[in-house]
């Protein structure tokens, strides 16, 4: 397991500096940030003084090495547009993308697995057929839609909810919904063919033939072995929300990591959309990290070896 | 007795529970939902406003590269020169200014009487630190430090503040006024700076405005008081607060700015013309505000007068480009009034000398044929409309409306939309087709691009297009022009420069040396808590708080 752990961080780092390296000169192929920092009457002195100042004026073999520099001291240097230090801002910014994935991602599971469940064990009745109807809707409608109906329903027509911002437990809710329904369809699908896989399994018609209680047969024997796609789309997920939710983050006016990059984008601020982009990668390898080894707590036949 | 539920039994638990959580989830969320609305607007005596950007809230204003947004910036800090509603330029800290005869130092009459929001009375001293600030700290990057280099010393003279330059500037002025140059003319405490240090000092902003600083979060949102102080000097008296408090939020999206106006979540918010009927059909006292000329549109002829063999180079070939297009049928069909034909390139209503009997060219487009004929136009002649995506609403319709147009007499079009920062790539290279570095004859490129309106452009015409600016990025060499935009930058008397500079738009007309569109009008949309408002015309973010009441 340590040795596993070992070479998953050796890779993880190799990822990092190719990440690192695609988003270096993805960055610079959008052009040149002075152009767009200054006004059109600024002098050429101040173009190049502002161009010295926030190191464009260096090779581009020396910033690339310099930007690799600052992701392994933790410091991303500062924003070409207010100055602040990248880390400070990537901080400032993480905790409202964080706080709006976890919640959507635990409507996912909480509504999802228990739903893919009932939909399995009770398949081609009403619930199946209600629970089909809402993956087919999460699944089929863009979150951009979804979000402007939700708001003019629960917070315009029926005034429920904030329209926008996040102040309090309520203006997590149509938020969350955007985000976590299309989730919560996979989930849903997900669970429900690996639960009807499981339940025709010889184990199961096992348990059920040596009067296991029902319960048992499908919470433990049944749903324990179905859920390991099931982590692993929902770690997916997870980390797929901390880059993705930029479309939510817009319509909710919730200022989070992708609204964040996608304001840094139209300026060309390079530090903070390398910032950006490097801290995803990273919450990207992080959970699926954490969902190789979740395997090991769900399905104890599992050895990484 | 052992409990042995059936299947169905664990089912209906497995539901009970998903059911539970759900309404218990909703339930929670519901409360506190209500009480965030209401926390909100329902309470008598707040305001909130929707701005598209905080950026840069709380950070010193001095190392942005960005302006704070004028929306609580202009509530907070008064300006050494501000602005009235018609956008002319008034007395603000100063009282009046005036030049020495020989040109080279300017002087201002500090206001008496106005006190800070800490209660410290506001001095010349202050006015000459915060400009000593902008221009001289080597932390600034504040686009007015580009002046420094001609800027001899900012002293103070007892009740006047004396600005030396090396060279005669006529629009120092200009440099600390309300609209030009952002927030340059903001006026801080030094003694608040010096004590707090100017990181403490710019979270928490002490100013001389209608509405003090409260507090703020993130860049999510500022909060601010009513500044109703007995100590307030009189000429501050005369902006009474109309509420006691005011939330400036920032939305980037302006589907949720207008959600928030229809549910009552805010009270003022910008919008584009796509929102107007959503606005005027919702009632509940919900209207729409409209100021005139925030932004204009406009092609130049890029390589005219640069190139030799330009095809622009010929006065009919302007004339038709410019009369081929229907500005009226534009502006009824996409900007449904929200917008007019213009006859200036560079301002309108409320910008310096703007001639108000300036007639935008007349649609004709057979003329336009037979100017294109009289030309010697075979047709073969390949136009390439370039166009960026900012200062101007909807560009990329409106150049494609325009290509339509030259369409219909003859013209093979183009339209190639561009992100404006591509576009300024290009030319800052002198690479648009017909610029020095790509000399190229065909297609004949016009640049269409949209402009903020801003009340004195002589220096950034000056700066952007003569020899002044940056050489290489030229879009045309005309010494004539030259000449007269360095004359007009040069006059130190404002009712002359005034003058020259209507002359200026109306021989511009005449040579046809641009092509005018249209003039934008700033559009709000404000809740039943906004019965009175005076916003400043061409101004395209909520302004002038002070001026808001129910």
């Amino acid at each position: 397991m340590v040795s596993y752990v070992g070479r998953r961080t050796l890779q993880a780092i190799a990822n990092i500096v190719f990440v690192a390296t695609l988003i270096f000169v993805l960055a610079r192929a959008t052009g040149d940030p002075v152009s767009l920092l200054l006004p059109q009457s600024a002098s050429p002195a101040v173009v190049d003084q502002l161009r010295t100042e926030l190191g464009l004026d260096k090779p581009l073999w020396a910033q690339f090495l310099g930007f690799l520099g600052q992701i392994f001291t933790f410091d991303l240097g500062h924003s070409f547009v207010t100055g602040e230090p990248v880390s400070d801002v990537l901080l400032t910014h993480i905790g409202p993308t964080l706080a709006l994935s976890l919640t959507a991602l635990v409507l996912a599971v909480v509504v999802g697995i228990p739903l893919g469940v009932v939909s399995a064990v009770r398949r081609g009745g009403v619930i199946d057929a209600v629970a089909k109807g809402i993956a087919l809707l999460g699944q089929a409608v863009p979150a951009f839609y979804l979000s402007i109906l939700l708001v003019l329903l629960f917070a315009v027509q029926l005034p429920l909810f904030p329209v926008a911002g996040r102040d309090g437990a309520a203006s997590y809710v149509l938020p969350a919904i955007a985000l976590g329904w299309p989730a919560l369809a996979g989930v849903l699908r997900l669970t429900r063919s690996s639960m009807l896989d499981a339940l025709d399994a010889d184990y199961v018609r096992m348990a059920r033939a040596k009067g296991m209680h029902p319960t048992i047969t499908v919470g433990k024997h049944a749903l324990r072995n179905a859920l390991i796609p099931v982590v692993t789309f929902s770690g997916l997920m997870l980390a797929g929300f901390l880059g993705g939710a930029v479309v939510i983050e817009s319509i909710f006016n919730w200022q989070g990591i992708g609204q964040l990059t996608l304001d840094a984008i139209k300026v060309r601020d390079f530090p903070v959309v390398q910032g950006a982009v490097i801290t995803v990668a990273i919450g990207f390898i992080v959970v699926n990290l954490a969902v190789d080894i979740l395997y090991l707590v769900i399905d104890p036949r599992i050895r990484y070896e | 007795m052992v409990y042995s539920p059936s299947r169905r039994d664990f089912l209906r638990s497995v539901l009970s529970v998903s059911a539970g959580l759900t309404v218990v989830g909703m339930g929670t969320a519901c409360s506190s939902g209500r009480s965030t609305g209401s926390g909100g607007s329902g309470s008598t005596g707040t305001l909130i406003v929707a701005a598209p950007s905080l950026k840069g809230l709380g950070q010193d204003y001095m190392t942005q590269l960005v302006y704070p947004s004028a929306t609580y910036w202009d509530a907070i800090f008064d300006y050494l020169v501000e602005q009235d509603e018609s956008g002319n330029y008034i007395p603000g800290i100063a009282t009046a200014w005036e030049a020495s005869a020989d040109k080279l130092t300017w002087a201002f009459d500090i206001r008496d009487g106005v006190v800070f929001h800490n209660g410290d009375p506001m001095s010349a001293e202050d006015v000459a630190f915060s400009y000593n600030r902008l221009l001289f700290d080597p932390a600034s990057r504040h686009a007015i430090k580009s002046r420094a280099e001609v800027v001899d010393s900012i002293k103070v003279d007892g009740k006047r503040m004396l600005l030396k330059t090396k060279t005669p500037q006529a629009d120092v002025p200009v440099w600390f006024a309300q609209s030009d140059g952002g927030v340059s003319g903001t006026v801080v405490s030094k003694k608040y700076f010096d004590a707090q240090g100017a990181a403490k000092a710019s979270a928490h902003p002490v100013g001389t405005g209608a509405y003090k600083f409260v507090s703020s979060s993130g860049e999510d949102s500022v909060e601010l008081a009513a500044f109703d102080d007995a100590k307030r000097g009189d000429w501050q008296k005369t902006r009474q607060p109309k509420y006691s408090s005011v939330k400036v939020v920032a939305v980037s999206e302006e589907s949720t700015r207008v959600s928030m106006l229809k549910s009552g979540q805010a009270d003022a918010v910008p919008l584009t013309v796509s929102s107007i009927a959503d606005v005027e059909s919702a009632g509940s006292g919900m209207r729409v505000v409209k100021t005139p000329s925030a932004s204009y549109a406009g092609m130049l002829f890029v390589g005219y007068t640069l190139n030799p063999k330009s095809p622009f180079n010929d006065k009919r070939i302007r004339q038709a480009l410019s009369i081929a297009i229907d500005r009226q049928a534009i502006t009824d069909s996409v900007y449904k009034g929200t917008a007019k034909p213009s006859g200036g390139f560079y301002g309108g209503p409320g910008s310096l000398g703007y001639p108000e009997d300036l007639e935008p060219p007349a649609f004709d487009s057979d003329q336009a044929k037979s100017l294109l004929s009289d030309a010697g136009f075979s047709g073969d002649m390949q136009i390439l409309i370039k166009s960026d995506d900012t200062d101007f609403p909807d560009m990329s319709t409106l150049a494609e409306a325009i290509a339509g147009y030259y369409q219909k007499i003859g013209l093979s079009v183009k339209v190639n939309a561009m992100d404006s920062g591509a576009l300024n790539d290009l030319q800052y290279a002198g690479k648009l087709p017909g610029q020095k570095a790509n000399p190229a004859v065909s297609p004949a490129t016009l640049y269409l691009r949209g402009f903020g309106n801003v009340v004195n452009v002589v220096p950034d015409q000056v700066t952007g297009y003569t020899s002044e600016g940056r050489p290489g990025r030229a879009l045309w060499d005309y010494p004539e022009q030259e000449q007269k935009l360095k004359a007009i930058a040069a006059e130190f008397d404002a009712d002359k420069q005034a003058s020259m500079f209507a002359d200026y738009y109306k021989w511009m007309a005449e040579q046809w040396n641009q092509v005018p569109l249209l003039a934008s009008d700033a559009v709000f949309g404000v809740s039943g808590k906004v019965a009175k408002w005076q916003p400043i015309t061409s101004k395209p973010l909520v302004n002038s708080l002070h001026t808001m009441s129910g």
